[in-house]
C-alpha cells in the first residue's frame, strides 16, 4: 500500500534535517512510538502502539536508515515491525524528501510503502489507508511542535 | 479461541472493581454477539471478561417522567422491538431494532452493547442520534452523560473510557406532529448491514414549513453523519421537492463512505443521496 503525505516543518533545512535523521528524537512523534533504542549502526529499535478499528496491536521491530543524501534532501528508511498477539507484521519502505522553501520553512514529503502480512492484512485496505494517513498527519503536526 | 478468564459481578461496584484490577487486559461483554465473533477471530484477546448479565437492574426500561424512555444497557434489541412502551411512545426506535440483523441475533444482542461497539454501519444510531437521545456512562467516580451524537469518535472507538460502563440510554420523543423514519439500503439479503441508512425526523407546519428537521446516516464514514448542512437547507423553508432535493443534494459532501463489499466509496455516497430524499420524502408524509 502506497501512501504520499506531505506537511511543512516550521524550520529551516539544516534545523529540519538534523533533527529528522535524530531516529529517538523523532519517532515518538509518530502516535504511539514508545521505547526507541540505538541497536547497531543506523538501526533502531521501537514498539509502537497503535488502534485499527476495534483491534489493538502492539507491533516491536527496528527501523534502519538506509541511505540519507543531505545534498538531495533525501533519506531511506526501512521500518520491519510485528504484532505477536494478533499475529502479523509489516514491512514499510519510507523515503523522505526536504526541500527548503525559505529560512525558516521546509516542505517534507513521506512516501511509504507497506506490506502487511498475516492476520493485519485482513483488516481491510481502506480502513488501515485511513489510520496510516491520520498517523501522519499527527506526525506532521508533533514535528512541528518539536521544531 | 484463546484462554481468558471469565468473571461474572453481581454488582456495578463489583465491575469497575474488575475493571481497575485487570486494566487493558480487561473486556466488558453484555450480549456478546460483537465481541464473541472478534475474539474467535482472534483480533480481540482480553484476558479477562467481565460479563455484566448477573448485575440487576440494567434491563428495564421505563418512562423517566420527563418525557424520555430510560433503557437500560442490558435491554436486548429485541425487547426493544416488541416493549409496549418503545413501540407506543418510540415507534422510530422500535422499528429501527426490528431492522437489526435477524431476530436470532436480537434477541442476544444489548442496546448498550451495541453502542460501545462503535460499528459505524449498525442501525440504531442514526436513529438515536437524530431522537436526541443520550447515554449514561457510570465509574467509580460517578456518571457523566454524553449525547450519542458525541458518543462515537473514530472506527469502533467511542468516548466510553476504560474504567467507564454504558449503564443506560435516555430517549426522548420525538415532536408532537412531526414524521420520522428510519431507512435502510439493502441491495444483498434482508439480514446484512446497511450499504447506506437514513434516519430522518421531520417537523413541519400546517403550511408545510420545516420546523425542524434531522438527517443522520449511517454506513456512511467511520462514524454516524448528521447532515447539518442538508438540515440547514431545509430549516425554516417550504418543504417542497426542490429543496428536498437540494437538500438531499448537500449529504453527498456529508458522507465520506468506505469502499468495501457493499459498494465503492462513490456509489455509497450516490446512494446516500438518494435515500437521504426517500426518508425526508416519507417522514414528511408521515407527519400531522
Amino acid at each position: 500500500m502506497k501512501l504520499e503525505n506531505r506537511c511543512l516543518v516550521p524550520a529551516s533545512f539544516d534545523k529540519s534535517w538534523a533533527l529528522l535523521l535524530d531516529i529517538p528524537q523523532i519517532a515518538p512523534c509518530i502516535p504511539g512510538v514508545q521505547d526507541v533504542e540505538a541497536d547497531g549502526e543506523n538501526q533502531f529499535k521501537a514498539v509502537m502502539q497503535v488502534r485499527v478499528g476495534p483491534v489493538r496491536l502492539t507491533f516491536s521491530g527496528t527501523i534502519n536508515v538506509l541511505e540519507q543524501d543531505r545534498q538531495k534532501g533525501e533519506a531511506h528508511f526501512r521500518v520491519e515491525a510485528a504484532d505477536r498477539k494478533v499475529g502479523g507484521s509489516i514491512r514499510a519502505d519510507m523515503t523522505m524528501q526536504l526541500t527548503e522553501l525559505s529560512a525558516d520553512e521546509s516542505e517534507l514529503v513521506i512516501v511509504t510503502d507497506t506490506v502487511f502480512m498475516g492476520k493485519i492484512g485482513e483488516l481491510g485496505q481502506p480502513i488501515i489507508r485511513r489510520k496510516a494517513k491520520s498517523t501522519l498527519e499527527d506526525f506532521a503536526k508533533n514535528l512541528a511542535k518539536q521544531v | 479461541m484463546i484462554d481468558f478468564e471469565f468473571h461474572s459481578p453481581t454488582s456495578l461496584d463489583e465491575a469497575f472493581g474488575l475493571l481497575d484490577q485487570y486494566g487493558d487486559d480487561a473486556q466488558v461483554m453484555s450480549g456478546g454477539t460483537a465481541l464473541v465473533l472478534m475474539m474467535k477471530q482472534r483480533l480481540v484477546q482480553p484476558g479477562h471478561v467481565i460479563g455484566l448479565r448477573k448485575i440487576a437492574g440494567l434491563s428495564s426500561i421505563a418512562s423517566d417522567g420527563n418525557g424520555a424512555v430510560r433503557v437500560g444497557a442490558l435491554c436486548t434489541q429485541r425487547q426493544m422491538e416488541t416493549d409496549p412502551l418503545v413501540r407506543q411512545s418510540l415507534p422510530l426506535v422500535a422499528d429501527t431494532y426490528s431492522k437489526v440483523a435477524t431476530a436470532r441475533i436480537r434477541s442476544m444482542s444489548t442496546v448498550g452493547g451495541g453502542l460501545v461497539h462503535g460499528d459505524p454501519n449498525q442501525d440504531p444510531p442514526p436513529t438515536l442520534i437524530a431522537l436526541g437521545a443520550s447515554v449514561v456512562l457510570s465509574s467509580k467516580g460517578g456518571e457523566r452523560v454524553v449525547p450519542v451524537e458525541d458518543l462515537f469518535i473514530d472506527y469502533f472507538e467511542t468516548d466510553v473510557q476504560p474504567s467507564e460502563i454504558l449503564t443506560s440510554v435516555l430517549i426522548p420523543h420525538a415532536p408532537a406532529g412531526s414524521g420520522a423514519v428510519y431507512t435502510k439500503f439493502l441491495p444483498r439479503t434482508a439480514d446484512d448491514y446497511a450499504t447506506v441508512s437514513v434516519a430522518a425526523i421531520v417537523d413541519a407546519d400546517e403550511n408545510n414549513n420545516c420546523r425542524d428537521v434531522r438527517i443522520v446516516l449511517g454506513a456512511s464514514g467511520v462514524t454516524p453523519i448528521r447532515a447539518k448542512e442538508a438540515e440547514a437547507l431545509l430549516r425554516q423553508r417550504p418543504l417542497t421537492e426542490e429543496n428536498i432535493r437540494a437538500s438531499a443534494a448537500a449529504v453527498k459532501d456529508a458522507v465520506d463512505p468506505l469502499d468495501d463489499f457493499r459498494g465503492s466509496a462513490d456509489y455509497k455516497r450516490q446512494m446516500a443521496e438518494v435515500f437521504t430524499r426517500r426518508a425526508v420524502t416519507q417522514a414528511l408524509s408521515l407527519g400531522r
